[in-house]
């Protein structure tokens, strides 16, 4: 059994990240960590030390192994078209988050109580939120980040229950842009990267 | 020993799992891009295999990995 660290426990932090969201709204703004953190950490520290230790929902997933078939994936779910594809399609709707945040910034669109789950269904949220507590657009930010971290998470316990757990690592978008990001970093200095 | 761990560096997405499940410590993730296998430690028990969500790691005879 090898020795537990602290950032072993960090899935307790994505399970309270969740439940906050459904307290509060505005707590998905915490998400960011998830986002930033493993970027500056590729950008930066030139690892993927995010994925390989402080993923809250990584470990969720490991530890959620046990309501897993533990079957292999497909090969194209971690191949370098799914994976760069998955990651274009996420980050287009990571900027249509953004777009709609704008629209409602500048007055042009209403705040949205609801999230949206897998980009299609949406949920009735508004008990999370009391109009007026903040500015509308920080709002409708939160309501459309905690949406793409439940749909993601969704996706994620889906594979994980049909393959092995973790098999959304292999196409995660944060776990990719953060490898481009360090095979970029390490190329100069190494030809066989 | 005689059998090697052997991931596939193209298909590798670096994501650590390997390298939590190695009981001897034989794996790290080289700069964020891949796993890399200390070959002199490996005791190629295959369960680095075993638990790497990609499928990529391949256990090969040490003859034949070389």
């Amino acid at each position: 059994m090898k020795q537990k660290h602290w950032y072993d426990y960090l899935w307790i932090w994505t399970i309270l990240f969740f439940a906050l969201g459904f307290f509060n709204i505005l707590f998905a703004w915490l998400g960011m960590n998830d986002f930033l953190v493993p970027l500056v950490i590729a950008i930066v520290g030139g690892n993927k030390a995010f994925c390989n230790r402080y993923c809250g929902r990584g470990q969720l997933f490991a530890v959620c192994g046990k309501c897993s078939l533990k079957k292999q994936a497909p090969t194209w779910i971690a191949a370098k078209w799914f994976r760069y594809g998955f990651l274009v399609f996420f980050l287009s709707m990571f900027g249509n988050m953004i777009f709609q945040t704008y629209l409602v910034a500048a007055g042009a669109a209403n705040l949205k109580e609801a999230i949206k789950l897998l980009w299609m269904f949406r949920v009735p949220w508004g008990w999370t939120y009391t109009a007026g507590t903040v500015a509308d657009w920080i709002a409708q930010f939160s309501f459309g980040f905690y949406s793409l971290m439940l749909t993601s998470t969704m996706i994620g316990f889906i594979v994980n229950f049909l393959f092995k757990p973790r098999t959304w690592c292999s196409f995660c978008p944060m776990g990719t842009m953060t490898q481009i990001l360090c095979k970029i970093k390490a190329k100069g200095v190494h030809d066989h990267v | 020993m005689k059998r090697l761990a052997a991931p596939d560096r193209k298909v590798c997405v670096a994501c650590g799992v390997c390298m939590k499940a190695c009981p001897k410590n034989a794996i790290s993730i080289y700069k964020g891009c891949y796993a890399l296998v200390e070959e002199a430690t490996c005791v190629g028990c295959g369960l680095c295999a075993k638990v790497c969500p990609a499928g990529c790691i391949v256990i090969h005879e040490r003859s034949e990995a070389k």
